[in-house]
Parts: structure tokens; C-alpha cells; sequence
């Protein structure tokens, strides 16, 4: 059986979607799985990350239910995710989720 | 449970494959092994360059690298080819009978005539075939199967098809009893963090954190910066947007499965579950140590179409994108490329590539085995002396 | 006396000893289609190895340059570049490095979708281009315009004092009829970096020979935040051993001291860096242009260069186990009798005739590694 969708995500606790082929400004994303219809804000291009939730500034980014990056502003639902709007992790914001956690380990 | 039916060596460890192969120990009897197989249809050869001139950290991995080859549970037998008083082929012979193998060295040494030692080679290698034909299989289940990870020839959609589904595939074997062991320290820079977090313990977690990071250093210390370099603008273009996306694409593989290990390059597990092994991004030479690790079967994404394949181990291709399943079909055993075009979920695609491998488990012939696709090296850590 | 050859005239000049076609792979991953491909066609050679990609800085360009050399190499007609597509070492790259003085062409895996596409498309280009090697001729040509690698692999004391008087003597007879030859300075000659610097008016090749006297240098990468480059010093009787290979080299000035890939500039005498692994070693004498190689062993070896005809010399021994793969045995006659010999047998070998090795269908290639893999 075909199911008919746009975007795809590869973890239920993400707030992107990847679009699987290239999405037109005011068309409806269907992801996969999800009941909610997100309106396409902008033209975003297979490949690429399409906001499913409010997203605030310094906010996570989330993709395979990991944390992929920093927004650097605010992000509405269907807007697209790229570099204009999101950095990576600083040296220091990755290593310390470790030693955190290894330390709840050693305790 | 799901079974299959492979062969029981010895040692306790189950084959899927029964194969006889020829090596040599040093690299000027490449030719000679290559000639040695062509003697006898069906036998494998398994030639490199290593085995002499080498400092001790090349040694050791070389010897490793041959030994967890011969003595694979996929391999019935194995002759290794010796120059002299070749101590290599020696070491190798006593540590794989120990182990009871089926294997057999011999030498070209100045008191035996060449054309002696092709004889003596041939007629090994011919009663070993015949052996092999008389081995009896056994129903196994997947709890003794080691599924290795691998990527290569990358696109744009193998973080989103091809290595989520291979991750959910290695979910549900590591669910199953089984174990996987994914691979390439170089494409874990950035995301080591993440997996790091999901080891047993904290040691497992800082042994990898600490092989990443020397990973690293080796890459700087030929000028080049992964973190500042990655991701490149053709993947930006892709829609990559940060470092850890990337990594993340390649680490996924992994699925969400709890790290119970970090092995070094050709070592084999001592756990059950998921495991990381140290390699080098580059295909043939990762492959060849995650067989030697005894992989019994690798699991191998592709976005652009490798036909790489190992000499004792099956490769399972994945192909992530529909257009490749199309014009190179002949490279591929599962499209990945559904996922786009929805006709099937992640998590489907998982468990279709579960059913490759069982089925593959069972003697059906992957692509780049079908193609003879036998490539084979050994990661190099030193110049030849 | 007058010596020249029957050889193979290139359009740049150089001179062919043999006539072949090579299909080299561009990385591992398109090697067994090479091999297909090669396979299919009689006069053809494999080029094939196991680096490619994931190479970075020195490592990678030492693979560039080499295999870019070896297709140049005047003992091949032509060359297909067979490619995957997606590699590090692109084709488009290496047709863009190599000479256009022969018919070289590149196809790629992904580009044809495919292996099966790749062969057939191989196979065609290649027996276009046997037909075309199949008729040329040979032609007299003078020692000029050979290329002579020399190298010792496996070599102890005794053997080397009956093999110097001979190959000496050829080394210097070769330079004098101008022809180029290129010594390999291996590990074991290595510890006779003094005694080669005196040999050489290169300021340059003077200052990197003296250098080697201070011990073995090779890098290592395994280590991170330590000297990459491990050094062991040389013990007595390996600098007594190197004395006396030093003296294989004749009485010539060194020219030069030539590094991996790098093709004199000048005819005469040059080292050329090499490893202990002799394949290694020759596919380097290949990638310079090398036409021919002389091996000097104590017992034979069992595999030569797949493109250069490597004629090997050991001294007569009891065991005679490795004959059917030596080409000259040296014997108790008088030294300048046996360079004429070993002159006939080079003459011969660099016409066409077969060595031992060649009959035997044993050569390989092999690049070296200057940097480990990612």
C-alpha cells in the first residue's frame, strides 16, 4: 500500500522534516505518521529541513531525536531550516551532555 | 526467532559461507597466491602488500588482519603462502590451529624447487575443496550472527533512507540477541558526543571519545580540519546543515542501540549487542576489518553505487535513492529508495534488510557476490620500512 | 663494442621495451573491473591496487603522481583509466596530468551506470587499441634510450662480493653509452649515505644522503603528539653491508637523488627512493620511467613489475631451487666476460625476449603509503 507524504522524520521528538521532493510555498506538508497538516511557508528543496513546531531563537534543532544544531532565530512551522537560521554545537555545549553524563554514571 | 542454516566450525563459531582461500604473508607472493588459486576453481585469493618492512603497529594489525581472515567462520579452510623461515606465516599457521582451524602454511625455502611448491599448494588446496563439499550445515539463530555497518559512495539521501533503515535493521537484531558492529571513526567527528552518550559505561564512552579524537589529530596533522571543512558546500547544497547532521547521517547506522563496546581495527568483539570498531572511512579497508573482527555479513549503503564487495564476507548493498536502484540494479540487493517515493517507512526497509540477511545467512548470493567483487586491504598506520 | 636495442619508439621520444596496454584503476573500488576488463584482452596489463580515496595531502598526490607516471611510462602503447566515480583520485584529474603523447582514455562505473556497462565499454576501447599495438614494430635503437632500475632485494655478504666485480662493471657500461639508470636506495643501502654524498656534485642529493647516515627515517602516524618520523640508527654491519652495494653502482657521479615519481632530469646515474618492499620499489621505478629493471638477489624473487621486464642476476648456488626465476646465474669466469654476457642478456630482454619472471606471469604494482587513510 502507497502512502502518499512529502516530508519524512526520522524521529518522533523532532521539530524538522526533511522534504522529500521539492515543496512549493502554500502546499500542505504531510509527514509520514502524523495527523497535523503543516502549511509550506516558503519553496524548500528535496534534501532539505522543513520546521514542524515554533522553534525559538537558541533553541534546540532536533533530527534523528538528537540535537543537530542551535537555532539563531526564530523558526515558525513551515519555514525552512538551513544555515541562515541555525549553527552547530560549541565545544562546549557537546562535551559537557557527556561528562553530565557520565557523571550520573559514576555516582 | 528467526534461523538460518550455516556451518559450525570447531571453534564453536557458525559460517555462512565455506569458503577455501589462499594468502600470502608477505607482499612478493601476492602473484604466486594469485596464481596458486587459479589451480583449483572455487578457492579465493586473498593477497596484500603488508606482512614485511612494517613497524610493530603494522605488524601487529597485518597479523591480526590475516588471522581474523583464515580463521573466519565463513572461511572451511585457509593456506597461507611463506618465503623461508617466513615468521608470519609460522605465527599465523600455530595461532589458527590452536584455535582449530583448518589451516596449512607452506614455504618457498632454497631446498624446494618452485614448481614443488605450486604442486604441494595445488593439492592442499584441492583436498581442502573436497572438504569443504563433505561439511555438514546446522540450524543457528541470529544471536550468533555479527552484522558489520558501512557506507560508502554517500549521497545526499543516505542519512535519510538508506542509514536510518540500516539502523532500525541493527535495532532490531541487537533486540533479537544478535550483534552489529558499526564502523569508519572518521564520519563519527562531530557527532561523537551523541553515540559516546549511549555507551554501557563510562569507560566504553571515553575509549570512544578517545579513538575519535585521535582520529582527529592524524587528519590535522596533514594540514586538513574535518570540523571547519565539514559539511562541504555540495553537502550544504544537499541541505546539510551543521557537522553533527552529517555525522549524524553516518552514525545512525548504529540505530539507538546501547554501546557496549569499542574494539580496535580487525579485533573481535567480546560482547554481545552493539559495538564500535576503529577503521578508516575507506570502504575496502573498513570491510576487511570488520570481516576479520568476524563479521559473518556487511550491511553497505550507497548513494552514488559502489560494487565493492570482501572475499569472505557478504556485502549487502543498500542503495538510498530510487534512481540508482533503477540504472544500477545489478550493484544493489535492497532499495532504500522506497522510503522516498513513500511506499514504504523506515522502519520497513529495516526489517526488509533483516530478511536479506537471513536470507543471505541461508546462501543466497548478494550482488558483489554474484560480480566476484573480492576486494581487500589492510589499514596502513606507518610507511613501509 | 656497439650496443643497441629493438625497442618501441614513443612519441615523446621515450622507447618502449615492451608494447602494452595498461587499464589502471583510479581507486580500489573500480579494481576488479580493471582486472575484467584486462583480462579480456591478450597484450593488456592490470594496474590495479588498493589506494584511491581517502587519501589526503602528501599520501593522496604520491597515488595521483604514480599512477599518472605509469600510464606515461613508455612501456605502455596506450592506457584506460577505469574509475568509480565518486573517488578522491578523480579520472577527469589524471587525464588532465598525463602527457597526451599516446591514446589514453578514462570511463567511470557511475558515469556507465554500472560494472556490467563499464566492462563492455572497457573492452572495446582496449581492442581498438590491440589492434593497433599489434602492428607496430620495433625498431634499432641505441642504449640511450633505455631506462635501467637497479635494485638488491634479499642480499647477503658473500653474494654481493661475487655479484659487484659483474654488475658494477654493467652499471658503469651502461652510463657510458648513455643510458639512464636509476639505483634503488633502499633500506639496506641507506646506511651508505656518507659514501654516496661523495659520489654526487648535487648540493641537494649531497645534503639528503648525509642525512640518512643519522639512522632509518620513515613516518608513522598510529602516535598522535609525537615526532611522526621514527629513527633507528644503523648498526656496523649493515653500514659494512651498504659499503659494499654502494659499489654495485659503478664508478659513475650521482646525478641525483630522485624521489618517489620523480623522473631525472639528466641521463647517467641517480638513486631513486625505494622501501623493502620490492613491489613497491619497482612500480616507483615504473611511475619514473624506468624501461627495465636489473635485480640483484641472493636467491631469486617471486614476482617482478607488471609492466617492466625485471631481469634478475644471483651468484651460482648449491640448492638451485629458484632457478627457473633468475636470468643470469654469475660464475667463477673472468668478471669481464660475464658484463658482456649480462650486456647480451639485457640487449636481448630489453628486444623482447622474456625473463624468467615474465614466463611465469609474475609482476604486481603497489603504491606506497606516505600517510594513513581516512
Amino acid at each position: 500500500m502507497d502512502k502518499k507524504y512529502n516530508a519524512l522524520k526520522l524521529n518522533p521528538n523532532d521539530n524538522v522534516a526533511v522534504a522529500l521532493k521539492n515543496l512549493k510555498s502554500g502546499e500542505l506538508l504531510s509527514i509520514q505518521g502524523e495527523k497535523d497538516q503543516i502549511k509550506v511557508m516558503e519553496d524548500i528543496s528535496y534534501g532539505h529541513k522543513v520546521a514542524t513546531s515554533f522553534i525559538k531563537n537558541e533553541g534546540k534543532i532536533m533530527k534523528y531525536g538528537e540535537c543537530m544544531g542551535i537555532a539563531t532565530a526564530e523558526i515558525s512551522p513551515g519555514f525552512h531550516v538551513h544555515v541562515f537560521n541555525v549553527r552547530g554545537l560549541k565545544n562546549e555545549e557537546r562535551d559537557h551532555s557527556f561528562i553530565d553524563h557520565v557523571d550520573t554514571f559514576s555516582s | 526467532m528467526q534461523t538460518f542454516e550455516g556451518y559450525r566450525r570447531p571453534n564453536g563459531s557458525i559460517g555462512v559461507r565455506n569458503h577455501v582461500i589462499v594468502m600470502n604473508t608477505v607482499g612478493e607472493l601476492a602473484s604466486f597466491t594469485k596464481k596458486i588459486a587459479q589451480l583449483v576453481p572455487g578457492v579465493i585469493p586473498v593477497v596484500h602488500q603488508g606482512g614485511q618492512a612494517q613497524f610493530p603497529e603494522d605488524y601487529k594489525q597485518t597479523i591480526r588482519t590475516l588471522k581474523g581472515t583464515a580463521g573466519h567462520p565463513n572461511v572451511s579452510s585457509a593456506l597461507f603462502l611463506g618465503m623461508g623461515d617466513d615468521p608470519l606465516a609460522k605465527e599465523l599457521e600455530e595461532l589458527l590451529k590452536d584455535d582449530n582451524h583448518h589451516v596449512h602454511a607452506i614455504y618457498f625455502n632454497k631446498d624446494k624447487p618452485v614448481s614443488e611448491v605450486l604442486k604441494e599448494g595445488k593439492q592442499w588446496l584441492e583436498e581442502a575443496m573436497d572438504r569443504s563439499k563433505t561439511e555438514k550445515t546446522e540450524t543457528a539463530d541470529v544471536t550468533e550472527l555479527i552484522i558489520g555497518l558501512e557506507c560508502g559512495g554517500s549521497d545526499a539521501w543516505s542519512g535519510i533512507t538508506a542509514n536510518p533503515a540500516i539502523g532500525a535493521c541493527s535495532d532490531f537484531i541487537v533486540r533479537d540477541g544478535g550483534t552489529s558492529i558499526l564502523a569508519e571513526t572518521t564520519e563519527a567527528i562531530g557527532a561523537e558526543h551523541i553515540l559516546a552518550k549511549r555507551a554501557i559505561d563510562p569507560e566504553v564512552g571515553k575509549k570512544f571519545l578517545k579513538i575519535v579524537k585521535e582520529y582527529e589529530e592524524r587528519i590535522k596533522d596533514t594540514g586538513e580540519d574535518i570540523r571547519s571543512a565539514n559539511p562541504t558546500p555540495g553537502n550544504m547544497a544537499g541541505g546539510l546543515t551543521t557537522l553533527e547532521e552529517k555525522s549524524l547521517g553516518c552514525i545512525k547506522k548504529g540505530g539507538n542501540s546501547t554501546l557496549m563496546e569499542v574494539i580496535d581495527y580487525a579485533e573481535a568483539p567480546s560482547k554481545k549487542g552493539f559495538i564500535f570498531m576503529d577503521t578508516p572511512g575507506y570502504d575496502v579497508e573498513s570491510v576487511a576489518g570488520l570481516a576479520a573482527g568476524g563479521a559473518q555479513i556487511v550491511l553497505f549503503s550507497t548513494g552514488k553505487g559502489s560494487p565493492t564487495g570482501s572475499p569472505i564476507v557478504p556485502v549487502i548493498k543498500i542503495g538510498t535513492n530510487p534512481r540508482l536502484y533503477e540504472i544500477m540494479s545489478e550493484h544493489i540487493d535492497v532499495n532504500a529508495g522506497k522510503i522516498i517515493e513513500g511506499k514504504n517507512t523506515i522502519e520497513e526497509i529495516g526489517e526488509e534488510i533483516y530478511q536479506k540477511i537471513m536470507a543471505t545467512a541461508n546462501g543466497s548470493m548478494t550482488a558483489s557476490e554474484k560480480h566476484k567483487n573480492q576486494e581487500f586491504a589492510i589499514w596502513r598506520l606507518a610507511e613501509t620500512i | 663494442m656497439d650496443y643497441s636495442f629493438e625497442g618501441y619508439l614513443r612519441n615523446d621520444g621515450t622507447a618502449g621495451t615492451r608494447n602494452y596496454i595498461g587499464v589502471v584503476c583510479s581507486v580500489v573500488c573500480s579494481s576488479v573491473i580493471a582486472k575484467e576488463i584486462s583480462e579480456s584482452v591478450p597484450g593488456t596489463i592490470p594496474i590495479i591496487h588498493s589506494n584511491g580515496c581517502a587519501q589526503l595531502g602528501d599520501d593522496f598526490q604520491l597515488t595521483k603522481n604514480m599512477l599518472v607516471g605509469i600510464s606515461a611510462n613508455p612501456n605502455l602503447y596506450s592506457a584506460l583509466l577505469v574509475g568509480l566515480g565518486c573517488e578522491t583520485n578523480q579520472v577527469s584529474g589524471l587525464l588532465k596530468s598525463i602527457p597526451k603523447t599516446k591514446p589514453i582514455e578514462g570511463i567511470g562505473i557511475q558515469q556507465l551506470a554500472g560494472g556490467e556497462n563499464t566492462t563492455k565499454k572497457g573492452v572495446q576501447i582496449v581492442e581498438q587499441w590491440a589492434k593497433e599495438a599489434a602492428v607496430m614494430k620495433r625498431e634499432n635503437l641505441p642504449l640511450s634510450s633505455l631506462t635501467v632500475g637497479i635494485v638488491t632485494v634479499d642480499i647477503d655478504e658473500d653474494s654481493l662480493k661475487r655479484i659487484v666485480p659483474v654488475v658494477g662493471k654493467v652499471i658503469d657500461l651502461l652510463v657510458e653509452n648513455d643510458a639512464t639508470v636509476m639505483m634503488g636506495l633502499t633500506d639496506t643501502l641507506e646506511p651508505a649515505g656518507l659514501l654516496l654524498a661523495e659520489r654526487t656534485n648535487s648540493q641537494e642529493a649531497k645534503d639528503k644522503l648525509r642525512k640518512l647516515e643519522e639512522g632509518l627515517h620513515r613516518k608513522r602516524w598510529k602516535e598522535i603528539h609525537k615526532d611522526q618520523s621514527a629513527a633507528r640508527s644503523f648498526s656496523k654491519e649493515e653500514k659494512l653491508l651498504a659499503a659494499l652495494e654502494a659499489q654495485m653502482t659503478g664508478t659513475s657521479p650521482i646525478e641525483s637523488l630522485l624521489g618517489y615519481n620523480e623522473k631525472p632530469k639528466e641521463k647517467g646515474l641517480h638513486l631513486i627512493v625505494g622501501t623493502s618492499n620490492m613491489v613497491e620499489t619497482f612500480s616507483n621505478m615504473a611511475s619514473s620511467g624506468c624501461n627495465l629493471v636489473i635485480v640483484v638477489s641472493s636467491r631469486g624473487i617471486l614476482t617482478g613489475s607488471v609492466a617492466l621486464p625485471c631481469m634478475t642476476i644471483t651468484p651460482q648456488n648449491p640448492y638451485g631451487s629458484f632457478d627457473e626465476l633468475v636470468d643470469y646465474t654469475i660464475s667463477e669466469e673472468d668478471p669481464s666476460v660475464q658484463v658482456e654476457k649480462v650486456m647480451k642478456e639485457l640487449v636481448e630482454i630489453s628486444s623482447g625476449k622474456q625473463t624468467s619472471l615474465e614466463k611465469l606471469e609474475l609482476g604486481e604494482f603497489s603504491i606506497p603509503h606516505v600517510g594513513t587513510t581516512f
